[in-house]
């Protein structure tokens, strides 16, 4: 263990140190002995955490704690204790919030590796599919039973073509 | 199938085999994906979920892709089976615990797993006994590629596949493999080589129990970043890092058996002692002492035992198995008996392999 450190809580030399795993993450604490006496309890979740460093570090960002979602009504406040956000819109919505976390969290704040079929033709068929299959279920919820056979053999048909090729 | 079919096998991760199987008890991949244009689950109403069940559901029935499907819709499914997919790995417990609309896509060997409805709309995961990375990316590629073609993924151009937590946007990849170290743990060699990790991208936590010393000598290492780092690339990093360790833990290993084979052999057979006697033992002494003897089968000190037995018995002695196998519920206390004779009977009995 590295000598030299000081007390993560109160700034004196550090004597304790402690390194724990949790929650898949291996933590190392450095810690006096005063402190390390009261206990070390680490925080619940890093998420929460960089969160709240990242407002403290910008208040610039504060505005955004109030910005809420229309697709799904989850205020940037509400991801910050939850951790989760609501639906894929939110990662456009928080963007200026979420980089700084993406950052300490990954290698990168950019995607490299698979990506979906880039064939147009392939995504447009994929979601004609997806929206039919929406309608089968309304449909059936509704029993409106003749509609619904025809969905049913309109995605027959659909799928069945695409096993062909 | 039902999940009682379940119960004449032992399950993909627990085989025995496989690459580096001495020290590597598994590997698993899995991938995180949503649908595009809907809440994630935590902020879906009932009917959205309803919905993406059933969407998801016959997505993964149309791919044709997965031998032998076993689709649990899981609101439906009694809380001891839930308990008991969760032992096998097959669901998490967060997913056994939800009270809305989900399921589980599985197959019979118990390879691929598919939670609809978990964090994410869609978590594909697939298992293999020792080390077997890129057949698994393989199979799990495939898998994803097919659904892919039938279900529009929330995905964007800058941050990958988009997920409920920031912490899985890209890939949606997360890859561990679950390690035996007995010998690394007794010379006290583990938080070296638990240190020698913290250079990589791959975090490491004990399998059962807290802290550094954990039960059953079970590590179980993980990446950490699913965005900015391609497939290909952990998948081959991963592999080395485990290649690593394991041959780490085979030098101790040698070293133990050159130098102190005596106090490994007394070690090894004083477990086995213990198990094969004991009247009452809970889970975490049992998980203690299989190690110990798993580490002696591997070392050649206890001969006419395999280590796919011992995952076995391991396996029987969770509590959820064990009421399975006795057809009724059981209290702690009694659980420990029944736990105690099932591995006297097991032990006694001559090995099957």
């Amino acid at each position: 263990m590295e000598q030299g450190q000081n007390c993560e809580k109160c700034g004196r030399p550090a004597t304790c140190h402690v390194t724990e795993i949790a929650g898949g993450k291996m933590n190392t604490h450095h810690l006096c002995e005063s402190c390390a006496r009261k206990g070390t309890k680490i925080k619940p979740s890093p998420i929460e955490m960089l969160a709240k460093l990242l407002m403290q570090a910008s208040p610039e960002l504060k505005d955004l704690a109030g910005r809420k979602c229309p697709e799904c009504g989850i205020t940037f406040l509400e991801f910050q204790s939850a951790g989760r956000l609501g639906c894929p819109k939110d990662y456009e919505l928080f963007e200026p919030g979420l980089e700084g976390i993406l950052d300490r969290v990954h290698v990168s704040t950019a995607h490299v590796g698979k990506r979906p079929s880039a064939d147009p033709a392939a995504a447009a068929s994929r979601k004609r599919l997806q929206h039919m299959k929406q309608l089968l279920t309304e449909a059936v919820a509704a029993e409106d039973y003749e509609s619904a056979a025809k969905l049913r053999d309109k995605i027959r048909e659909m799928t069945g073509s695409e096993h062909e090729c | 199938m039902n999940v009682d079919d379940l119960k004449s096998s032992t399950g993909e991760w627990l085989k025995g085999v496989g690459n580096q199987s001495d020290i590597v008890i598994s590997s698993r991949i899995r991938l995180a994906r949503n649908v595009a244009g809907r809440r994630f689950v935590n902020r879906a109403s009932d009917e959205e979920r309803t919905e993406l069940e059933v969407l998801l559901r016959d997505a993964i029935r149309d791919t044709g892709l997965l031998e032998d499907m076993l689709y649990l819709n899981l609101a439906k499914v009694e809380p001891i089976d839930r308990q008991f997919l969760v032992e096998r790995h097959l669901i998490s417990r967060e997913h056994a615990g939800a009270e809305w609309q989900r399921g589980v896509a599985l197959t019979r060997s118990e390879r691929a797993s598919l939670m609809v409805n978990e964090e994410d709309h869609l978590r594909i995961q697939m298992l293999s006994s020792g080390l077997e990375m890129e057949k698994l990316w393989a199979s799990i590629d495939e898998l994803d590629t097919a659904l892919e073609s039938r279900v529009d993924y929330a995905f964007s151009d800058k941050y990958g596949y988009l997920t409920a937590c920031p912490t899985n946007v890209g890939t949606g990849m997360r890859v561990s493999v679950l390690m035996h170290l007995p010998a690394l743990v007794v010379t006290d060699e583990i938080q070296r080589a638990l240190r020698s990790l913290m250079a990589t991208r791959f975090t490491v936590r004990g399998f059962y129990g807290e802290g550094t010393q954990a039960v059953g000598d079970l590590y179980q290492i993980s990446n950490q970043a699913t965005l900015g780092v391609r497939e290909d690339e952990l998948i081959g990093e991963i592999s080395g890092v485990v290649m690593m360790i394991a041959d780490y833990e085979r030098r101790i290993r040698e070293a133990i058996m050159e130098r102190n084979r005596t106090a490994m052999e007394d070690c090894a057979w004083r477990s086995f002692g213990l198990l094969a006697h004991a009247r009452t033992i809970n889970s975490e002494e049992a998980l203690k002492h299989l190690s110990k003897v798993r580490m002696g089968v591997n070392m050649g000190v206890i001969s006419g035992l395999s280590v796919a037995r011992l995952n076995e018995i391991f396996l029987w002695t969770l509590p959820a198995h064990m009421q399975k196998l006795e057809g009724r519920e059981l209290d702690p206390e009694r659980r420990d008996c029944v736990r105690a004779r099932y591995i006297r009977e097991q032990l006694a009995q001559p090995s099957k392999s």
